[in-house]
């Protein structure tokens, strides 16, 4: 335990505990903490490891690198396919969602024993939400869980790539250039904020002189000072749009648009 | 400050040595001749080799030269005077209605073949006898019966030498049927030019720059919006580079050259009008085509004529099919 | 249980007195009119924007940024046959295309424009290094900024410069204009063997996705303990409160790991500068290294093999003999059966 932990560790103010009035699953493990979502993460991450050993000796190539457990053919549709065609593919992405979403879930547990806002679990949300619509709800809407990606390290690049040019020139789908500008917005941001810190983290004794400092040069930078609580704001914010912009350029391409250098013909000049 | 002063000063002096030696070697950009090849600096003497169409391979559809083209040939003036000096010898001065004279192509057709072959013309380009005769002598030789000849060797040409091939080595993508006028014309004499497609060279990937695979991928897209499908009917996007190896993959490359090959033949040095679009125009496989092997006449043609006895076969197969 | 975001209470408008190495500038004056805008403090911004530093670099820095932008604007007026309404409207097709081969352009139109804007754009983005330096030393700050900052132009100049350079032709660098630049990026990984089988693309990806999800995290933690004082920062690292004990117990908890309210900003700086510097790497091996990189992917095991490969067709480097479009073409095909 840290030197300061042993204060915050309070039991209470669990999921379980609402409902049964007693959570026996309320405790730590070591560093950790468990709850009934930890149970369900740690099982459904188990589940899901053994179809994933098991997809990969089936498949005789024990490269990691190199290995791919595919989604299910066109033919199953939103059915169930046979287990080493795709059957353990859905298997996957369901104990995935669970182990997400409970993970999630235990979050919010601890934030309410550490008696501190929902940001963290509300933001890992929007990743799962990126997630849950590539893996699960642009499936359902164009029909079959063939659309899913691919889970494989090499693999899964190969789905992207091959998505990208069924609708021809990815690059001009609008949500996705909001969303690789907000994805670069992001990384920018976050080197000015982590050199604002750690360029004058102990440099004068007094903590007001060094946030002066801070703000001093980026007034004199750039004009405009965002402020301690402000910046977090910023990326916060900034974080939330790219998975909103990330989840809507992969929803409309399929559902909505077939071909991105289409969707701007009213635009194409005409030289003559 | 100033500590990084004299080694940022001698980067910059770097830099901008390494960008104004080339204009004192006399390295030239390449495309200072017209053309859009890329030359390396050591080979910057070289001159680039001639091309068939050295001033527009590769270059946009000229479409103020292609205005000019389409607008030298119209229908024949009929008022006009005919003048026989300048014609073949087997043109009569008198033209009787019912004889074959000055046929060159479609040799070994009867009358009532030929006559059906011409209400094919007329219905595939959406014109009238006048378009290319003068009715008062219709062995009279114009330039729109000059180019008809031409189209009409292209079009045996192009089913001859490249489609059957395609047919004979990919049966699984055939389709019965051939081109014929209509395939390109539609019912129209002058068709509208839709995307340029770059000269099959250009499918070589080698020695290109990134800027020389902008033009290709641009071709691609044409070839892709042409046929209408996306880029995974011919590629994996896993590799466009080396993996050819699904069969519209090559029937592309034959494709390619015959368009190629058909720009090249049978159309003016400065224009390069025939892309995919031409036959394809939006279908894989491209909707209006004639019974394989022969020209043959639509029934309505046939049924209309009134000059037309017999029927020497079959018609038109819109939307063919496997 | 704490939801609320702390807001701070408005401060006065503040910026500091001219110190001696600010009087060393010949240009050196903070100019302009602070303006306050209230609203932002509903969002726990600081309200006051301006006054900004002007300095001789930050004008040398913006003279050179408005002369490329000018320069830009009347080559695409060139190409719009000087119709402005019509350059606003296809504003994202407008490009800009550089010329072929190392040396200067044959024409203002055939990469000439490319060219210059390339020169005043690279004197702005080094004038403004220069500020950021400047302006570092001024608040005694440690260059953090200064080397990110370098980072990205060594990113940016290995794209339109070094790589360039190095493969023999202007035309590897990308064109000027929204779409050319969109088209660019398609173009190079079409020509080059697709960039997701490249190592430092996928280097740079992870450090881009990285980072957004370091912010989510970083910036969600903070703001959920922002009303404990955890937004303080520099405080915190000397004298960590509640606010820094939750932030750390929260992830502690959550994933067995903590940063502490120091090192969190090690890795949000390392995350963000890894992506320009993976990037720059992988852009550079491309072409010089490595010339197809699906193939590379599966010599070197990585990648499964979909089909057949030709190898023959793999691009080549511009200094081995050109064939293909160089080739010399069929001779004597002739024009046309009917004499056309």
């Amino acid at each position: 335990m840290l030197s300061f932990e042993g204060v915050y560790r309070k039991r209470g103010g669990t999921f379980l505990a609402d409902v049964l009035g007693d959570d026996p699953l309320d405790f730590w493990a070591g560093r950790f903490y468990v709850g009934v979502f930890g149970v369900v993460t740690i099982s459904a991450t188990i589940l899901g490891i053994l179809i994933i050993a098991l997809s990969i000796a089936a498949q005789g190539d024990g490269d990691l690198a190199r290995v791919t457990i595919g989604a299910p053919l066109r033919q199953y549709g939103l059915g169930f396919a046979p287990f080493y065609q795709g059957g353990n593919w859905e298997l996957i992405i369901l104990f995935a969602t669970i182990a997400f979403v409970s993970w999630a879930l235990r979050e919010v547990e601890i934030c309410r024993k550490l008696d501190m806002g929902y940001h963290v679990p509300i933001m890992f949300s929007f990743a799962i939400s990126a997630f849950v619509v590539l893996e699960i709800i642009r499936p359902l809407l164009l029909g079959c869980w063939c659309e899913g990606f691919d889970l494989g390290f090499t693999g899964h690049l190969t789905w992207v790539s091959n998505t990208g040019f069924k609708y021809m020139n990815f690059y001009l789908n609008p949500f996705h250039a909001y969303g690789v500008l907000g994805f670069f917005l992001t990384a920018m941001v976050l080197a000015m904020h982590g050199s604002a810190i750690l360029g004058t983290y102990n440099t004068n004794a007094d903590p007001s002189v060094e946030t002066a400092n801070v703000d001093n040069f980026w007034r004199d930078y750039i004009g405009y000072s965002i402020g301690e609580l402000g910046i977090h704001v910023l990326g916060f914010w900034l974080a939330i749009y790219t998975l909103i912009m990330s989840d809507l350029c992969i929803l409309t391409s399929g559902p909505w648009v077939k071909d991105w250098v289409q969707f701007w013909h009213f635009s194409i000049p005409w030289f003559h | 400050m100033r500590k990084l002063f004299a080694p940022l000063l001698v980067a910059a002096a770097v830099i901008a040595a390494s960008s104004i030696v080339p204009v004192f070697t006399g390295a030239k950009a390449a495309d200072a001749g017209g053309g859009t090849t890329m030359v390396a600096p050591e080979r910057a003497q070289q001159t680039p080799p001639t091309l068939v169409n050295p001033a527009q391979d590769g270059e946009e559809i000229d479409h103020r030269a292609l205005e000019i083209y389409k607008g030298q040939y119209g229908p024949v003036d009929q008022n006009a005077p005919l003048d026989f000096s300048t014609q073949p010898k087997s043109v009569p001065r008198h033209y009787l209605p019912g004889q074959l004279y000055n046929v060159q192509v479609l040799k070994g057709y009867n009358y009532g073949q030929l006559v059906g072959q011409m209400a094919y013309y007329t219905q595939s380009l959406g014109v009238q006898c006048s378009y290319c005769h003068n009715v008062g002598n219709f062995a009279y030789d114009t330039p729109t019966k000059k180019i008809a000849r031409t189209m009409q060797i292209m079009s045996n040409g192009v089913q001859a030498a490249w489609i059957e091939p395609v047919k004979r080595d990919y049966p699984n993508y055939a389709v019965s049927g051939a081109v014929g006028c209509a395939t390109c014309h539609r019912g129209n004499p002058h068709m509208d030019v839709h995307w340029n497609v770059v000269p099959v060279q250009y499918l070589d990937s080698t020695h290109k720059s990134t800027k020389q695979a902008g033009y290709v991928v641009n071709s691609m897209y044409s070839a892709a919006r042409s046929l209408g499908v996306n880029c995974l009917f011919c590629h994996n996007s896993a590799d466009f580079v080396t993996l050819q190896y699904y069969p519209t993959n090559k029937i592309a490359h034959r494709m390619w050259a015959m368009v190629d090959d058909i720009n090249h033949k049978y159309l003016p040095a400065n224009i390069k009008a025939v892309t995919c679009y031409t036959c394809h125009q939006g279908a894989k496989w491209p909707a209006v085509l004639v019974k394989a092997g022969l020209d043959q006449t639509p029934v309505q043609a046939i049924a209309s004529h009134p000059d037309y006895q017999d029927n020497p076969g079959a018609h038109i197969e819109a939307g063919a099919g496997r | 249980m704490a939801t609320v975001i702390a807001r701070p209470s408005i401060p006065p408008m503040e910026f500091p007195a001219p110190n001696e190495l600010d009087r060393a500038d010949l240009l050196g004056m903070r100019i302009g009119v602070p303006i306050r805008v209230p609203l932002l403090a509903r969002f726990g911004m600081s309200t006051q924007t301006g006054v900004i530093w002007l300095g001789t670099w930050g004008v040398l820095s913006t003279f050179f940024f408005v002369a490329g932008l000018a320069v830009l604007t009347f080559a695409g007026l060139q190409q719009m046959q000087g119709n402005l309404p019509l350059l606003i409207k296809y504003f994202a097709n407008v490009q800009i295309q550089p010329p072929e081969g190392l040396g200067m352009a044959p024409s203002l139109q055939q990469g000439g424009f490319w060219q210059i804007n390339m020169i005043l754009w690279a004197a702005s983005v080094t004038c403004w290094a220069f500020r950021c330096y400047e302006r570092c030393v001024r608040f005694s700050w440690r260059p953090y900024l200064f080397f990110a900052y370098c980072a990205a132009i060594l990113l940016t100049a290995t794209i339109w410069l070094y790589r360039p350079l190095v493969m023999g032709s202007w035309a590897e660098a990308p064109a000027l204009g929204l779409n050319s630049d969109l088209d660019w990026a398609q173009n190079f990984s079409v020509l080059w063997g697709n960039l997701y089988y490249n190592p430092w693309h996928m280097l740079a990806i992870f450090f881009l996705f990285g980072s957004t999800m370091l912010w989510g995290m970083h910036g969600a933690t903070i703001l959920a303990t922002a009303a404990e004082g955890s937004h303080q920062e520099v405080a915190e690292i000397k004298d960590m409160h509640s606010g820094s004990h939750k932030s750390m117990l929260f992830w502690r908890w959550t994933m067995g790991f903590n940063a502490n309210p120091k090192t969190i900003h090690d890795w949000l700086y390392w995350f963000s500068v890894g992506v320009v510097l993976s990037s720059a790497i992988g852009i550079i091996a491309t072409g010089p290294i490595v010339k197809d990189w699906y193939v590379w992917g599966v010599d070197h095991g990585w990648v499964q093999q979909y089909g057949p490969i030709t190898r023959s067709a793999i691009n080549g480097s511009p200094q081995i003999a050109p064939v293909g479009i160089n080739a010399p073409a069929q001779q004597g095909v002739p024009k046309g059966q009917g004499g056309y």
